[in-house]
């Protein structure tokens, strides 16, 4: 099987002759052009021989065209630091307006799409990740409190901000997938979790903006909904128009993959701890944690996959390890009921 | 109980792929170099066996191919650091570690894993850019336990993906091949210490 065929037949529930397996993560220090993400994005694909690519921007990116900047210190594992933002007064609200969706970092990011398209073999299936817009919000705020407490107290404010942001990436979405993205890898980032806000409350302030974008994605094969963190809000999301479905399986706090097989109409991506097993200076609980997911999906409906973005530290063995594995692990027969 | 690795390719798609690659290699080449290999030169060796000392430096052509878990790892002959030529598939019934690098001396730290790998029963095999005479001097210095095959001009590496023919030197890379010559783990670009090397083997062998 192509990676194509492996990942739409993963897709589909489909017998395949192995489950398809991909991870990414941020290269700290080539992430801040077109041209770098997608050198680091290929040549990270090239040695892993990952079944799909998840191009994984960095993460302010989306905040920039409001004048969001930080500072890297141009070291792999270094995150970097808020440097600027936008809103220091209340009245700072309103001067959150609709942007040019192809201008500055969103007309970089199209770019790095179209670089990481042309660079990969066609059979390979390409993500774009695109956030939240809540989540855009907060990057216009030194904190996350600092936008919940606007949310409470300039409700109108807020909602006016929003709709500028989403109105910005509904059409930036649509260029992403002209310039070669099969779908959209939507993270909700620090919002759908319990621990953020309430399932009532997430209802409130993103699900419109979220379903927006996913609307401006509709009709691209391949779009992903990942639910970030612990005490996520997943089952609370299964109805977003999605083919697949992301989080942090191996958190005790999220519902786990075999639960997912019945709640989900979408299939399940993930299963490897990103933070945990993936870690460790060897690989055996991280194969360890693939056979166990082996195991809960029956290898039906999933993609073999970390919970989120992998830290820079991940040791390569692992993830060769873990690439291997998913040749060799036997497939069971049938799903565990 | 393990599933036989997926053959997604096996030797004769292997060598249809690395075919393709030629071709666009080929293609992909400068008009200049491109004549010279039309005019002068012979084809490149097909895939599957490479032996050295068979095109010239100046009009080399490297076969550029690409390993995957679960194909059979390409054969190749190349002079070795013990005096005698080495053939990966002679091995047969053994592991195989295969370790590229572009010098010698990034390969003798192996030696500190070589009597866990024996005891394993995975033999250890170096690639690097070098003539045979000079790993056989080095060889003999460091009384290096394990045999290096001397890849002067790339070809072998470039087979395995790991000729870097803008800088000519090799990229570093490891290839565990299983008893039945398919590749069983592949780490390419990517330069390990020997102890990280001999823990991925050993997971490897005693039942990924």
């Amino acid at each position: 099987m192509t990676p194509r065929e492996r990942v739409w037949g993963a897709l589909r529930g489909g017998r395949l002759d192995r489950p398809p397996i991909s991870f990414w993560g941020h290269f700290y220090d080539r992430e801040s052009s077109a041209r770098d993400l997608a050198d680091a994005t290929l040549e990270f694909r090239e040695t892993y021989r990952w079944d799909w690519v998840k191009l994984n921007p960095r993460r302010q990116y989306h905040a920039e065209p409001w004048g969001v900047r930080h500072r890297y210190t141009g070291r792999a594992a270094d995150k970097p630091t808020l440097e600027s933002w936008p809103i220091r007064r209340p009245e700072d609200w309103a001067g959150i307006t609709k942007r040019p969706h192809d201008g500055g970092a969103l007309g970089e990011q199209i770019e790095a799409v179209r670089l990481t398209r042309s660079g990969l073999p066609p059979d390979v299936p390409l993500l774009a990740t695109v956030f939240t817009p809540l989540a855009i919000l907060r990057e216009m705020v030194p904190n996350p409190d600092d936008l919940g407490a606007a949310l409470r107290a300039r409700p109108q404010a807020v909602r006016a901000a929003l709709d500028a942001v989403t109105a910005t990436f509904e059409p930036f979405v649509q260029e992403l997938l002209r310039a070669g993205a099969d779908g959209i890898y939507f993270a909700t980032v620090d919002w759908a979790t319990r621990d953020r806000l309430s399932p009532a409350e997430y209802l409130e302030w993103a699900r419109p903006t979220d379903l927006r974008l996913l609307a401006a994605a509709a009709g691209a094969p391949f779009n992903v909904l990942h639910v970030c963190k612990s005490r996520n809000l997943l089952f609370e999301l299964a109805d977003y128009p999605v083919s697949a479905f992301s989080w942090a399986a191996t958190d005790a706090t999220n519902p786990s993959l075999a639960e997912a097989r019945t709640r989900l109409a979408g299939a399940s991506m993930g299963g490897i701890s990103h933070d945990g097993a993936l870690l460790d200076a060897t690989p055996e609980r991280a194969v360890e944690e693939l056979r166990r997911a082996l195991e809960a999906t029956g290898g039906r409906r999933w993609l073999a996959a970390p919970g989120c973005s992998i830290p820079p530290a991940t040791p390569p063995g692992t993830l060769a390890a873990l690439r291997s594995a998913v040749e060799s692990v036997p497939l069971p027969a049938e799903p565990r009921s | 109980m393990k599933r036989t690795p997926v053959a997604r390719g096996g030797a004769a798609v292997a060598a249809m792929n690395v075919a393709a690659l030629v071709l666009a290699a080929l293609s992909a080449l400068a008009p200049a170099a491109r004549a010279q290999s039309d005019s002068k030169n012979p084809p490149p060796a097909a895939p599957g066996t490479t032996t050295p000392g068979t095109s010239s430096p100046a009009a080399h052509v490297h076969v550029y191919g690409q390993v995957y878990v679960g194909d059979r790892a390409p054969d190749y002959t190349l002079d070795g650091s013990d005096g005698k030529v080495v053939r990966p598939s002679r091995f047969r019934g053994d592991w195989v570690v295969m370790l590229f690098a572009d010098r010698k001396e990034q390969l003798a730290p192996l030696v500190t894993i070589h009597g866990d790998l024996h005891n394993l029963g995975v033999r250890i095999l170096g690639v690097c850019r070098e003539k045979a005479h000079g790993l056989q001097g080095y060889a003999n210095r460091q009384k290096l336990p394990f045999v290096m095959g001397a890849d002067w001009n790339g070809d072998v590496s470039a087979m395995y993906g790991l000729y870097d023919a803008e800088r000519s030197m090799i990229s570093p890379g490891f290839v565990l091949v299983d008893r039945d010559g398919i590749v069983r783990m592949a780490l390419l670009g990517k330069n390990l210490p020997p102890e990280q090397i001999a823990a991925l083997v050993r997971f490897a062998v005693s039942g990924l």
